[in-house]
């Protein structure tokens, strides 16, 4: 084998799949990365037997074919530290030579055969979304996945392909979120998976990457995506996903429409307030506008009030502020619609038509 | 390989196969038994059977026979060479002693997911009595509600090590001692040998102090007690360059110091092999010096006769064990068992063998003998 490409290309391919290759192994193989060459391209792939990305290097000049598997921290630091702008790998016998002005290394490689295969590349069957939209997606929802062990299903995301769209549903039995692709794809589906975590953060990680759209399909054990440059399989969690319909409430009459950088704002300085023991936060609805109150003994009181559109009767509702704050953050700029039924019913809210958050209220008579 | 690698375990095979051709393959195991004796082996063969992709299918012409793996098929090499994605085994990290709670967390992340290529999941952990208190705790969450499509398999040497609570949701398979002929077997390759004849021209008393190639395989076979992982480490370079010098010590003990003693075990189980490596070659020495008094003890009660590791010592125990008495060699006995003991909890190793070999010393001192050795 023996090829020479830009130092950044290598670079940039390495660094995306150090995320993939495993942390504490006893198998060290699972931490290096397979260098791929073929006729008139390189592939770089790793995985952790959960997680598998390959890796399309451009350009590349390749020189010779094979196959090489380097402990990818090693190689991944050296190339940092590489003076030059570009960078010459050689595999003979067992040792992979880079050289270049940065010096002359050679570098132990391990037995290519060993390397674990994993099912990759996007056949048939996938879907096909905008890469923009899909990072946007994910930055939506994944943060209410539960971060406890308590309930394995909850732990991932909830991928559901239903009437050509896709949905993204993550929640920790406290708050959910759960949003729609803007526009449909063509008729695909039904397909249903839960996308652990790690598998979630590669797809997001590859979607930044790509310009234009990203395949996706869902098997019965794995998620597949492609870009134009890096395909994924990452394992899907096994079991039933809790069922979220039902936890979205539909006859929620208080209506508000407020700002959300502005509410964000006002819960914010309201939280500086409250203590780890007592995160709670009150809102309370009256005609023409909000009230975030904070009442924390030996502490302080914090009373923000901002405008907002409300016609119904007043409510008196209590929050934790890092459950409202995270769907705020979530909603960025732009009218945050917020749907409350009474003081101790879950509350909705919402932007536009595809981004919809439920929160479970702190019972106000219980916590003060 | 397949279950027929798996050499004197019938019980343990037989059981398995039945469970399997029965459909009531049970979702935990432990595997319990010497060191040595094959249980990761089988863990390994068991995966491959449930995986392999030929199985049951039992041919007539010689192939492998139902519910056992046939070693050629892709899933059977994949568990081989440890990179089936649906084989997740555990086992104390390089240079470390214990399985963290880091692992067991990830294991449980496995745990929940599906099989990617099989059609279950295969959880080996090896020593799992090394778990920490956390990380027990932690598998336990996961043993008491197997995500469906599970099988846990513990390795252990001792199952009082483990926690109750594991072991009672788990079944238990007993694996046995090996028996000496079949380690044997297994380190020679069946090569039987015999005394060298070189050896027998020097009398007996040289010949007690010099270990030929034969004499060294007998003991090393005796003192592994049928476990062929403790032949194997009783037959590594570390440990024969040395055993000459160190069956000289135990048989000239009048002129040795005990200091001197702890330098050079010390010198024989340098710390380039890192800490584990150190300790793991002490407890060898240990294990070697334990065997000896057993055999004093052994003398004493009964006079010779067979069962002894150090059969060519017996003409020199008539004198040795004149001064010790019972209850002092079952106390040296149990002073090696503490120095072993201390070997894992951290201790000092110089202190602790100056300490012992101090404390054997003193014995020999107690009943009137002035030696400055031990004993």
């Amino acid at each position: 084998m023996r090829f020479s490409c830009q130092r950044a290309v290598l670079a940039e391919g390495l660094q995306l799949l150090s995320h993939v290759t495993a942390g504490t192994t006893t198998k060290p193989i699972l931490q290096a990365v397979k260098i791929e060459v073929s006729e008139n391209k390189a592939v770089l792939e790793a995985t952790d037997l959960e997680v598998g990305v390959r890796y399309l290097l451009e350009p590349v000049e390749v020189q010779e074919k094979g196959t090489v598997v380097l402990q990818e921290g090693r190689l991944a630091e050296l190339l940092r530290e590489w003076p030059e702008e570009r960078v010459c790998m050689e595999l003979k016998g067992t040792m992979c030579h880079i050289s270049g002005r940065g010096g002359a290394f050679k570098m132990a490689g391990y037995d290519p055969k060993e390397f674990p295969t994993i099912p990759i590349g996007v056949e048939k069957g996938a879907i096909e979304i905008e890469a923009g939209e899909l990072v946007e997606m994910i930055r939506k929802v994944a943060f209410a996945c539960a971060s406890e062990r308590v309930r394995h299903t909850m732990t991932g995301v909830l991928f559901q392909v239903e009437a050509g769209t896709l949905r993204m549903v993550a929640t920790d039995g406290r708050r959910l979120a759960s949003i729609r692709e803007k526009k449909g794809t063509s008729g695909r589906g039904p397909m249903e998976g839960i996308v652990p975590r790690k598998g979630i953060e590669q797809l997001a990680r590859i979607a930044e990457r790509q310009e234009g759209k990203i395949q996706l399909k869902l098997e019965e054990t794995h998620l597949l995506a492609a870009s134009d440059r890096a395909t994924l399989c990452a394992q899907l969690i096994e079991g039933q996903y809790p069922n979220y319909k039902e936890a979205i409430p539909v006859n929620n009459d208080k209506r508000v429409e407020v700002d959300a950088e502005i509410l964000a704002g006002a819960i914010r300085r309201a939280a500086i307030l409250t203590t780890e023991e007592r995160r709670l936060v009150r809102l309370g609805l009256r005609k023409g506008r909000i009230s975030v109150e904070v009442e924390t003994p030996e502490v302080g009181e914090a009373k923000v009030d901002i405008d907002a559109n409300y016609e119904g009767e007043n409510l008196e509702i209590g929050f934790n502020p890092d459950f409202l704050l995270d769907a705020l953050r979530a909603i960025g700029k732009g009218t945050a619609h917020l749907e409350f039924k009474e003081a101790t019913s879950s509350a909705a809210i919402k932007s536009g038509q595809d981004f919809i958050y439920v929160v479970m209220p702190i019972r106000l008579t219980e916590a003060s | 390989m397949s279950f027929r690698r798996v050499i004197s375990q019938t019980h343990a095979v037989s059981y398995f196969q039945g469970v399997i051709s029965r459909g009531r393959l049970g979702h935990a195991y432990v595997l319990y038994g010497p060191e040595g004796v094959g249980k990761a082996l089988f863990a390994r063969e068991l995966t491959k059977a449930l995986f392999c992709q030929t199985k049951g299918e039992a041919s007539t012409s010689g192939g492998p026979p139902a519910n056992d793996a046939c070693d050629v098929c892709n899933p059977c090499r994949k568990v081989d060479s440890g990179m089936h994605p649906d084989l997740h085994w555990v086992a104390p990290l390089e240079g470390k002693r214990s399985i963290g709670i880091e692992q067991i967390k990830e294991l449980e992340d496995r745990a929940y997911l599906k099989p990617l290529e099989a059609n279950r999941r295969v959880f080996v952990l090896e020593d799992a009595d090394k778990m920490t208190e956390e990380a027990s705790n932690c598998l336990l969450k996961t043993l008491e509600e197997p995500p469906p499509g599970t099988l846990f398999l513990l390795t252990t040497t001792s199952t009082h090590s483990l926690r109750r609570t594991i072991l009672s949701r788990c079944q238990m398979v007993r694996f046995q001692s090996l028996p000496t002929e079949v380690v044997r077997g297994l380190i020679d390759g069946g090569r039987p040998e015999g005394p060298s004849t070189a050896d027998s021209a020097h009398p007996p008393e040289v010949r007690l102090r010099r270990m030929s190639g034969a004499n060294l395989a007998d003991l090393s076979l005796q003192l592994s007690c049928g476990s062929l992982g403790r032949a194997t480490k009783l037959r590594e370079e570390r440990v024969t360059s040395h055993i000459d010098r160190f069956l000289e010590i135990l048989y000239e003990l009048k002129s040795v110091d005990s200091f001197s003693i702890t330098q050079e075990l010390m010198e024989w189980c340098p710390d380039t092999t890192g800490l584990e490596g150190r300790r793991s070659l002490l407890r060898t020495w240990l294990d070697l010096l334990l065997a000896y008094y057993r055999d004093m003890l052994l003398y004493k009660v009964r006079g010779g006769g067979p069962g002894l590791f150090y059969g060519g010592f017996v003409p020199s125990f008539e004198t040795r064990t004149r001064d010790l008495s019972v209850d002092t060699l079952l106390q040296i006995l149990e002073d090696i068992a503490n120095a072993t003991e201390g070997l894992y909890s951290n201790a000092n190793l110089n202190l602790l063998l100056d300490n012992l070999f101090l404390r054997l010393a003193s014995y020999g001192k107690l009943t009137g003998n002035r030696r400055r050795g031990f004993c």
